[in-house]
């Protein structure tokens, strides 16, 4: 179900994106674990609702709370009602990857004549619903099931040679189903020297890694279709889903170390413990 | 029953990275020679019956292939479909002489082969599973028709979706409408019976526009099926009117 801003009711809707109701909110709280042994993704939902109209509605069993799961990736679009525990459990198979979930409220009956101080004074005649009418809705929540956000980040970085660039340069180039760091071929020859022990893998954490994820961020923000149909994209969008960052709209330094799990220490801590 | 192999990632990867040097392996016979090496065959848990996927022809309909991927793997876990090295494995050796026969052409030079290889032989992304390995493309045509028909047969919904590459791209890339089962359904049954909504991509385009407009906000998981179906036929009446 595609809701936005744009969505036309022929009955109000409390959601951040109507006005139908004055100082009213709706939210939905959801943590998920994903449990591979038992192939099972639990959601576990907290809703708020900051309108007694509704709340009235919902324990009089008239509007039910109900979240709409969908995955793009596997075709997998249903909507389910929250039970008394307020928890969803469902198959691990169904989903890979991005899963929308969506908290709805929807009618269970129909409720031939409503009214509200809550509602904005468009509405001041009755409203009826109908049996399974769309009364409220909240953001849209994004979760990456899954191990594709678990790959390492080397998995979608590739160390490339450019006879093109200065020496001492470093370019990334992301129409690759690889990211391209490359760099010149006297420039290669050194990092891969440095890559082959601990000490320099900790090293080229902040100093390739860190500006080539900021360039990779740099680049999502500005075209947020660039590397699309790229195998790193899905990876680099999961990794991204999993810690709340939207590439669009970054905070490329501070995103990056975040994505990079604070690299800058483990860095330092190379150089110290090599001093020593 | 056989257990399911697929690539190690190195292999997929050098596959990938060594097509030009490969052409005539994929131009000939294949990789049967390497095929068991273990980085070649890491077998998942998952079983099948391969014996389905050794009668592909390519002179047949994409219909009929479908039928038979399907047979071979219709209970794979939808997550493990969408695992490339899978794909990318069946295309190189199991379903290697279709894979060739259907998607390299012998009369195409080295780059054109070398892009059909890149195209259809291997299954990276969403978009390369779904609509461009070979392998894939026919199992996503039985699967998104399985979800659509629920308990029901696949075989008129597969025919609507394999009937031609359009119908296929029409229904198969409007994930949000298409994967809702008992919107999806209703929107096949029109499409057979008013087949003017997808005479043309426009035709369809202005169909599904007419769907998304007047349906934005209606929970049809809530609906009979027959009130889904009168309003998706209301919507291709408006949309053949205009």
């Amino acid at each position: 179900m595609k809701l936005s801003s744009s969505s036309r009711f022929p009955h109000p809707v409390l959601s951040l994106d109507t006005s139908d109701y004055r100082d009213a909110t709706f939210g939905l709280e959801i943590t998920y674990t994903e449990d591979f042994k038992l192939g099972q993704l639990t959601l576990v939902c907290n809703s708020t609702v900051g309108c007694p109209s509704m709340e009235d509605l919902i324990q009089k069993d008239l509007v039910g709370l109900s979240l709409s799961v969908g995955c793009r990736d596997t075709y997998y679009r249903e909507i389910h009602d929250l039970n008394a525990d307020a928890q969803i459990v469902l198959p691990l198979d169904h989903f890979f990857g991005r899963v929308e979930l969506t908290p709805l409220l929807i009618s269970k009956a129909s409720i031939a004549s409503h009214t509200s101080t809550d509602l904005s004074a468009e509405f001041q005649q009755p409203i009826a619903f109908r049996e399974g009418d769309l009364v409220g809705y909240a953001p849209t929540m994004v979760i990456t099931v899954g191990r594709l956000k678990l790959e390492k980040f080397d998995s979608i970085f590739q160390l490339s040679e450019a006879d093109d660039l200065d020496e001492g340069e470093v370019a990334v180039d992301v129409e690759a189903d690889k990211i391209q760091i490359q760099v010149s071929p006297a420039m290669k020859q050194m990092v891969d020297g440095l890559r082959i022990n601990t000490t320099g893998q900790r090293l080229l954490l902040s100093m390739i890694y860190l500006p080539a994820v900021m360039e990779v961020l740099s680049i999502l923000m500005g075209e947020s279709g660039a590397g699309s149909g790229r195998r790193w994209k899905e990876v680099f969008t999961a990794k991204c889903d999993r810690l709340g960052i939207n590439p669009e709209k970054s905070d490329l330094l501070r995103d990056a170390q975040r994505l990079l799990h604070f690299p800058v220490p483990v860095s330092l801590g190379a150089i110290s413990e090599e001093d020593e | 029953m056989k257990r399911l192999p697929y690539l190690s990632e190195p292999v997929e990867e050098k596959l990938q990275q060594d097509i030009h040097s490969n052409l005539s392996r994929y131009r000939g016979a294949g990789f049967g020679d390497v095929a068991s090496r273990p980085d070649w065959a890491i077998e998942c848990k998952f079983e099948y019956d391969p014996l389905p996927l050794s009668k592909l022809d390519a002179e047949n309909s994409e219909y009929d292939n479908s039928l038979l991927v399907w047979q071979a793997l219709s209970l794979l876990p939808t997550s493990l479909a969408c695992e490339g090295r899978i794909w990318a494995r069946l295309s190189h050796v199991e379903c290697f002489e279709y894979a060739k026969a259907r998607w390299l052409p012998s009369a195409d030079s080295d780059d054109q082969t070398a892009s059909a290889v890149q195209l259809h032989f291997f299954a990276t992304t969403m978009t390369a599973r779904r609509d461009d390995n070979a392998i894939a493309r026919l199992w996503w045509s039985a699967k998104i028709a399985s979800r659509i028909a629920g308990e029901g047969d696949i075989a008129d919904t597969l025919k609507l979706i394999t009937m031609t590459a359009d119908i296929r791209s029409n229904i198969v890339e409007r994930t949000m409408m298409m994967s809702r089962p008992v919107l999806a359904r209703a929107v096949i049954e029109v499409m057979q019976s008013v087949p003017a909504v997808h005479g043309s991509e426009a035709a369809f385009r202005e169909f599904m526009k007419m769907l998304n407009r007047s349906g934005g906000g209606i929970v049809f998981e809530r609906l009979a099926p027959k009130d889904v179906l009168a309003f998706v036929e209301n919507c291709a009446k408006l949309t053949v009117a205009t």
